[in-house]
């Protein structure tokens, strides 16, 4: 904007615009600066990754990822040496530290139940809060206000106060373990949340569109699904991401009724062990991956996101 | 199209009366108009013949057959809303579709799309088609609601106040385009407004709703003329018409129960008592209208105000403690001036008795 332009008194000078601008660089910066932390050092050595003073510059390795994805023996230096050509960059480095790949590691498994649970999980909050919100939105519910109240309340626990009822439930019901008992646990924490974000969208839209549409010949239900949804897509993405960022991360509940076959990324990745303690480079080999799917699904859905933090302070 | 009637229809919402005890019968290709205050029942009303509310007790019929407790999607109506409504994730074009595209009809696209092009053509919306339904200006959108509603063949168009939020020139036009559509299709319609001006020049037929009951039924005319008491004969004319009681003008007859009469402003004859015309008489500076009536009642009144509207204007004056308003010439103010003393007479006044009822 040029200096000359007319300005409105609620509109802030080009000083305070440029020093608003670089403070939330800055502060963008700081924030930043653990996640740069964790994807250099999965690009470190082992000893580099410990060294003290810490290292900045540093020779970059994939040794990380592929202790990240594989499990290995140490041998002799005569073994190492009578084998073949090594096929594959990780096979090189490994034999460098005079170990064998033996075989894969439960990474990827752990990750796959990541995705597994927590998308599966956040699908069922949303079609679920939906309809919940849908119904508060739009019909007299007795006790709405109450049941709306104890709908929220199932969220102000801490997961660690009923971790031990859970952990007895779930193992009476064959339920630890499990995907299917992750997801359900994830569905009923984050359905109180999908309820109350998707009701404040639900009744923002005017329920003329349905009445109209009940009017031209349609269902209730077909209303819904031709009118309503389609406008409360913002809501119900800005709704998805928040319970998948949940469902994705979630830590105390995951370590604490899953060891084996369910287990997700989170309680896996403090646990991979190298030589002489924790590999910290494939740690942070892990974490960057494990950050990538939650990075893009942010990034697609950024607007809707921004919208429904703002939501209730903004109005069209 | 068909014939729409209730039958002692009634409706509370929690203490609230909306509806009580509503008749009215709509003969097939009427123009009825629901008059009345905000809260009267008009659009409760219309949502009860749609099927959006239930009625608390009697009889909804369309068309001859017993509606009371079908869906809106079985009742073969359509509704034009007051904030248009249109499907804002939609083209006009497929806001026109929309209500052809349900399960209730079986059309193929070809017949849609006639019938779209068609309707397009009638409420002159033809050229924006492709637009988004949120790109159109408020006047186009209101097209684009009547059409949405003129695109099937229902029992009856219900109509909410669907002019209202459009500014003065745009509802103007409007309104005579509607009666326009209204008598080339011989529709049944029920059209709700607050808006007298609407309801005088599109309606068959006016009913006078007020606190959730029909007060008056009848053609324009019949409701202007022979008001059934002060509020229905308040409801029309404008100015409204000025009520005073029965003993601010001496020594008029009356009837026996009368306590307040109701002048209407072309009833009401200003006369200059300074100047006095070419024939001798006092000079007529309001409604010039036959000197000699044996039901006329003179006196004198203050001129307090004048406003200026241009092709007339409107004198504020008091008869004693009491106000009156009526229309003047629009050179009046270069005859007489606020605070000048004018002489005032009244004819054809309608008289009501305490309870306001017509006597």
């Amino acid at each position: 904007m040029s200096s000359n332009a007319a300005h409105s008194v609620v509109e802030p000078s080009n000083t305070s615009k440029s020093v608003a601008s670089i403070l939330v660089v800055l502060y963008a910066l700081i924030t930043m600066i653990p996640l740069f932390w964790i994807v250099i050092t999965g690009f470190k050595s082992p000893p580099d990754s410990i060294s003290y003073p810490p290292k900045i510059v540093f020779e970059p390795t994939l040794e990380g990822y592929c202790n990240l994805f594989t499990t290995r023996s140490r041998q002799t230096r005569e073994y190492v040496a009578a084998l073949g050509p090594p096929e594959g960059i990780c096979e090189e480095i490994t034999r460098k530290r005079q170990m064998v790949i033996v075989g894969k590691s439960n990474y990827w498994p752990r990750f796959q139940n990541s995705l597994i649970i927590a998308f599966g999980s956040t699908i069922l909050a949303v079609f679920l809060g939906t309809l919940t919100a849908y119904g508060f939105s739009r019909f007299k519910v007795p006790l709405a206000d109450d049941l709306l109240f104890f709908i929220l309340s199932t969220r102000m626990m801490p997961p660690i106060a009923v971790a031990v009822p859970i952990y007895l439930m779930y193992r009476k019901l064959g339920l630890s373990d499990t995907a299917l008992g992750m997801i359900l646990l994830y569905t009923a924490v984050n359905v109180s949340l999908a309820v109350w974000l998707l009701k404040g969208f639900m009744d923002e839209i005017p329920r003329e569109y349905e009445e109209a549409a009940m009017i031209d010949g349609y269902t209730r239900l077909q209303s819904f699904w031709k009118v309503v949804l389609p406008q409360a897509t913002t809501g119900i993405a800005a709704t998805a991401i928040f319970c998948l960022i949940f469902a994705w991360n979630e830590y105390a509940f995951a370590v604490l009724l899953t060891s084996g076959s369910a287990q997700t990324a989170p309680p896996f990745i403090p646990t991979i062990i190298g030589e002489g303690g924790l590999d910290w480079p494939a740690v942070a080999a892990g974490t960057t991956i494990f950050v990538v799917p939650i990075l893009v699904f942010t990034i697609l859905l950024r607007k809707q996101l921004l919208r429904g933090i703002t939501f209730g302070a903004v109005r069209k | 199209m068909a014939d729409v009637s209730l039958r002692s229809v009634s409706k509370r919402f929690g203490k609230v009366s909306a509806i009580t005890e509503l008749s009215i019968d709509i003969a097939d290709g009427e123009f009825v108009v629901l008059l009345g205050p905000t809260g009267a029942g008009k659009s409760t009303t219309l949502r009860l013949i749609a099927g959006l509310e239930k009625p608390d007790q009697g009889t909804v019929f369309i068309g001859g057959q017993d509606m009371t407790t079908s869906a809106p999607s079985q009742r073969d109506v359509s509704f034009v809303f007051q904030q248009y409504s249109l499907y804002p994730h939609l083209s006009v074009r497929d806001n026109l579709a929309f209500p052809l595209k349900s399960p209730a009809h079986d059309l193929n696209a070809v017949q849609i799309n006639a019938r779209v092009e068609y309707v397009a053509q009638l409420v002159q919306i033809d050229h924006k088609l492709d637009n988004r339904s949120t790109a159109l200006s408020g006047g186009e959108m209101q097209r684009v609601a009547i059409g949405r509603a003129l695109v099937r063949d229902p029992a009856i168009f219900l109509m909410d106040e669907p002019l209202s939020s459009l500014d003065a020139k745009l509802r103007g036009d409007l309104r005579v385009e509607l009666k326009r559509i209204q008598t080339e299709l011989g529709a049944t319609l029920l059209y709700v407004t607050h808006d007298q001006i609407e309801a005088m020049t599109m309606a068959d037929r006016i009913g006078i709703l007020n606190d959730g009951q029909l007060v008056q039924l009848g053609t324009p005319r019949e409701i202007y003329e022979n008001p059934l008491n002060i509020h229905v004969a308040a409801r029309l004319g404008q100015p409204t018409i000025n009520l005073l009681p029965v003993q601010a003008i001496a020594g008029i007859k009356a009837p026996d129960l009368a306590s307040i009469m109701g002048i209407r402003t072309e009833h009401l004859d200003v006369m200059d008592t300074q100047t006095t015309g070419t024939s001798g008489a006092p000079d007529a500076i309001g409604r010039d209208l036959p000197q000699s009536d044996a039901s006329a009642l003179d006196t004198v009144a203050k001129l307090d105000r004048v406003e200026f509207l241009g092709d007339q204007n409107r004198l504020h004056l008091s008869i004693g403690e009491h106000r009156l308003v009526t229309l003047g010439d629009g050179d009046i103010e270069y005859r007489v001036q606020p605070g000048s003393t004018l002489h005032v007479r009244a004819r054809n006044a309608l008289y009501f008795d305490e309870a306001g009822n017509r006597v």
